[in-house]
């Protein structure tokens, strides 16, 4: 096993925030409402955008509710954390930090095969895509590296840097168990608590919400109205309430989407209109940002 | 012209991961772009390679001249009436182009062609450049401009690479040539492994390249890589007593295009998941991770496989353990779905095609069934194709899409046609489920065809009806783009009916297709582009098969649009055409088509060309053509073109005479519209097998 790995989840996070507030990213708290991936939260959709550099890391949960397995699937869940970092303009030695990281973990290079294999990254809701690879450990994923191209449909300059990691897996990996729900969170003066201990009886429930009882009436009603705001907001120039909007009417897609509400059509023009009120925000935010730069040079 | 003395030249561009597949055309244009670089400076290198990797593309030429040779280059100016007032006295556009270059218009010479026409020029020794130098001018462009199926921004500098560049290196014999591009200049190093040398690898000669790459754990030939690893695996395999099966060989060319030291490990999955379909399996390992599948000497698969990692780790174990583990999730997942699906039976499927999209503007899958249905079993009944069970093909047609609404296919898409045929298997005839297994087949150019007629009347009408749906819905292919993937539609197809029904006239098998899409589409409207297409993918089968092209052109001009005969043809024409009477007869052709396209209609009925010839040449080709007729006729019947061909060479003799002696534009109308009306009989003849006017005089081909 690797030399002093992190023998806990929260161990593994503690990890990763130290090395990287020592490479100058600001650590950066997770955003309090539900997505997809960190690339919808706002220090990543938005900062990627405009002239301003950005060194930032953070935690993001990550709602799929497609993904739910009802807790029976010991590597899926609707529900799975991601440790974010962005750097804005990408340093030239990106991959070797990403590398570094690897070796704080505790992984040794010259035991572990790291590889980078090609994966070509494109969010059609987020109008964005980038290049890079998904980095493999031993044969399996465990981060997604990616140049920032395009964002809400508008070209990155300078590009932004982006890794995900995928907690699950590598602490899976670090601590040599098969479930995610054996994963130790922690060890507490009460005993070891487990990923499990928190959040098994999230995945059954919230699986059985997402694909069986989740109010699609509802969720429609809440997806138009979402869009409704957005516009009305974007208006007033008011741009980070507007995306807001944009992450509820996407959050209410995908649940849609679990429940099989939409047809093939419906999906794909749900997607777009998503999109839509993404991409609207990223140009007036891109728009403001300029501005911002042209004030103090 | 002596030649300077020569050096060798290395170019290699250091980059962060490059795709597999974009290496080795991505070196190649390299270094054929480096080949017309020197080329162009007359420093043509005595030979020129191209080697390839995860990061990194080189160029190693040998042979390469360190001056350009001096050269004469001349400029021409004005002309000489522009030059010259009437007094001789030079105009401003003289003097203008002799301070262009430099010179006095004194100083200026005059140059003639042989038209007489006179210009002013300046003719100058121009001393040849360093081959350093001109790298140094013109290699940037060469890199900012190479070819590549994507390009990214990673800072400002240029448009962008497949991947970010990091190092530059270009060595000319013992020098280094400091070009700068990508925001870099480049050094006299190379850089090693990422992990086993981390340090740059001064690259001390050139023809050491490999050498000084391989001390520092990189593999710069993508051969070399392949070779080990094949090595490595038969060897792991053997000690196992089994077999490697990769699912194509060109997993071994990934393989080497992810490691730059290949080094291979075996390892092992829970056996329990051998109860799952071996394509499933073999899926899962070949296709998501890149491993090997590996069958004991039965062919039975193995939970043994064998795994490439691109270092040569200090603990093996972990490294095994981890390739192990990673299979596990993904054959958990697939041993989910599979009892998932095979909770219900496949008919209970169709249903939900209505909820998946053929096409833009073309329906939904389950109307793609329906039509399927009608068109499979269309095929069965026709004529020229095999014995087969209309009923059968009608119910493969009815199941063939229900697979793509399974799980299984949802997760794993690759495994399309599969999955539908093991789930048919259950409650459906044995030859229902073969041709829904088979109805992708071939999936490539080189890929295995379907082995059962049922199977390649279904794979046919799929082809069929997304060709005349792709066209009727305006997807035809354009360029590189073709997203439909109409092309390899059409070329399977092809490949099918030649396989299967050679004889199969394909054209009303597509007309049949069009009738059965939704009528708003009009896809009738299509069939004339279908039919072209298939015509011109028909033109490139035949010149893969080595044909000339103008024997393709002959045959096409006017056969069925049917593989087997026009391929028949071909072969028939070339024997003939490397024959004695070849020429003339083509000369002839080409003649009588020419005496046709500027008769008259009136001049054309048969019925004015009626009467008998006097004439004795004129008679001697009535009777040539009148005895040869029927024995064409019976070569005809029994798809015999060479045997055609000679009954139509005998006729050489009778033309060449009739050319010789007759005047076919008499002016007499009655008679010259009866020699037309010969050659018009003749000419259709001929036609029956191919347009010989289209035949190119020997020497004049391709071949």
């Amino acid at each position: 096993m690797p030399d002093n790995p992190p023998k806990t989840f929260q161990a593994l996070v503690l990890r990763l925030r130290q090395y990287w507030a020592e490479q100058g990213a600001a650590l950066l708290e997770p955003y309090d409402m539900p997505m997809g991936a960190a690339t919808f939260h706002p220090a990543t959709f938005l900062r990627a955008l405009g002239p301003r550099p950005w060194h930032a890391a953070f935690v993001q949960p990550c709602r799929r509710p497609t993904d739910g397995r009802y807790g029976e699937n010991p590597n899926r869940g609707q529900q799975y954390f991601q440790f974010q970092v962005l750097m804005k303009p990408v340093p030239d030695n990106f991959q070797d930090l990403y590398l570094g990281s690897l070796a704080a973990l505790g992984l040794d290079l010259k035991v572990q095969d790291v590889r980078f294999v090609e994966d070509d990254w494109a969010s059609p809701t987020l109008g964005a895509w980038g290049l890079g690879w998904e980095v493999w450990l031993n044969g399996m994923e465990i981060s997604q590296f990616t140049y920032f191209q395009q964002v809400g449909g508008i070209e990155c300059r300078p590009v932004t840097g982006e890794i995900t990691y995928g907690l699950e897996r590598i602490a899976m990996y670090l601590q040599n168990v098969d479930s995610m729900f054996d994963l130790v969170w922690q060890e507490t003066p009460a005993g070891t608590l487990r990923y499990g201990d928190l959040y098994l009886d999230n995945e059954r429930e919230q699986s059985h919400y997402n694909f069986e009882l989740a109010d699609t009436a509802q969720l429609s009603a809440q997806f138009a109205a979402a869009e409704h705001d957005n516009a009305r907001l974007l208006e007033e120039k008011q741009l980070l309430p507007a995306y807001e909007r944009a992450l509820e009417a996407s959050h209410a897609f995908n649940l849609l989407d679990a429940r099989r509400a939409l047809s093939v059509t419906e999906r794909q023009n749900h997607i777009l209109r998503v999109r839509r009120m993404a991409t609207a925000v990223a140009r007036a935010w891109n728009a403001a940002e300029a501005e911002k730069e042209s004030t103090v040079s | 012209m002596s030649r300077s003395p020569s050096t060798e030249l290395l170019l290699e561009i250091g980059t962060e991961e490059l795709p597999a597949a974009a290496q080795e055309p991505m070196a190649r244009s390299l270094a054929e772009g480096l080949g017309k670089l020197l080329d162009a400076h007359s420093l043509s290198p005595a030979s020129i390679r191209p080697l390839w990797g995860p990061r990194r593309l080189a160029v190693v030429a040998a042979g390469v001249p360190e001056i350009e040779p001096d050269r004469q280059e001349e400029r021409r100016g004005p002309g000489l009436k522009v030059a010259f007032d009437k007094d001789g006295n030079p105009t401003k556009a003289a003097e203008g182009f002799a301070r262009s270059v430099g010179v006095a218009v004194e100083d200026l010479q005059k140059l003639v062609n042989d038209k007489g026409e006179a210009w002013l020029v300046h003719r100058e020794m121009r001393k040849g450049q360093t081959t350093a130098d001109i790298l140094m001018e013109e290699l940037p462009e060469l890199l900012h401009a190479l070819p590549q199926p994507r390009r990214m921004r990673w800072n400002d500098s240029g448009n962008g690479f497949l991947r970010p560049v990091r190092w530059l290196c270009v060595r000319l014999g013992k020098a280094t040539v400091p070009i700068e591009a990508f925001g870099l200049t480049a050094t006299g190093d190379s850089a090693g492994h990422r992990v086993h040398h981390p340090k740059p690898v001064s690259i001390a000669s050139v023809g050491k390249y490999a050498e000084a790459l391989a001390a520092a754990h990189v593999l710069a030939d993508p051969g070399e890589r392949r070779a080990r690893i094949m090595a490595e695996v038969d060897s792991l395999a053997e000690s196992l007593d089994a077999l490697p099966a990769p699912p194509n060989e060109a997993l071994y060319d990934e393989l080497a295009g992810l490691a730059e030291w290949p080094v291979a490990l075996k390892a092992r999955f829970d056996p329990g998941f051998l109860e799952l379909p071996e394509a499933v399996v073999v899926t899962t390992l070949a296709h998501h991770q890149r491993f090997i599948p590996l069958r004991d000497r039965n062919g039975g698969l193995l939970p043994d496989f064998i795994a490439i990692a691109n270092l040569e780790s200090r603990d093996p174990e972990q490294v095994r353990r981890g390739f192990a583990r990673v299979v596990r999730p993904r054959l958990e997942d697939a041993r989910f779905y599979y009892q998932r699906d095979r909770a219900r039976p496949i008919t209970a499927y169709v249903g939900e095609l209505k909820d998946l999209q053929f096409g833009p503007k073309l329906g939904t899958m389950a109307d793609k069934s329906l039509r399927l249905a009608a068109l499979c079993e269309h095929i069965t009944r026709l004529e020229d194709w095999p014995d087969g069970d209309p009923a059968a093909a009608r119910r493969a047609g009815e199941l063939a899409k229900c697979d793509l609404v399974t799980g299984m296919v949802f997760e794993f898409p690759e495994l399309q046609g599969v999955m539908g045929g093991l789930y048919a298997a259950a409650s459906e005839p044995e030859e229902v489920a073969l041709a829904i297994s088979e109805q992708y087949q071939p999936a490539g150019a080189t890929d295995q065809l379907p082995g059962t007629a049922t199977g390649a009347a279904l794979a046919l009408a799929d082809r069929l009806d997304t060709l005349v749906g792709g066209f009727a819905a305006g997807l035809a292919p354009s360029g590189t783009k073709d997203p439909f993937g109409l092309r390899r539609a059409a070329f399977g197809a092809l490949r099918i009916v030649n396989e299967w029904a050679p004889q199969l006239d394909i054209e009303p098998a597509v007309r049949y297709a069009a009738q059965l899409y939704a009528a708003d589409l009009e896809a009738p409207r299509a069939v004339p582009d279908v039919l072209s297409f298939l015509r011109d993918r028909l033109r490139s089968l035949i010149l893969e098969q080595g044909e000339r092209p103008d024997i393709a052109q002959a045959v096409l001009a006017v056969a069925p649009l049917a593989p087997g005969i026009v391929l028949a043809r071909a072969q028939a024409l070339r024997i003939f055409g490397e024959g004695p009477h070849a020429g003339a007869l083509a000369a002839a052709n080409k003649r009588i088509a020419n005496l046709l396209r500027q008769a008259s209609d009136a001049e054309l009925d048969s019925r004015t060309g009626e009467g008998s010839a006097v004439d004795e040449a004129e008679l001697a080709l009535s009777e040539a053509l009148k005895q040869g007729l029927p024995v064409l006729d019976a070569a005809l019947e029994e798809r015999d073109y060479a045997r055609g061909l000679e009954a139509l060479a005998e006729l050489r003799e009778p033309v060449d005479r009739f050319f010789d002696e007759v005047l076919v534009m008499d002016p007499d109308p009655q008679i010259r519209a009866r020699r037309l009306n010969l050659l018009g009989r003749l000419r259709n003849a001929f036609l029956r097998i191919a347009d010989i006017g289209e035949l190119q005089p020997p020497g004049n081909g391709t071949a």
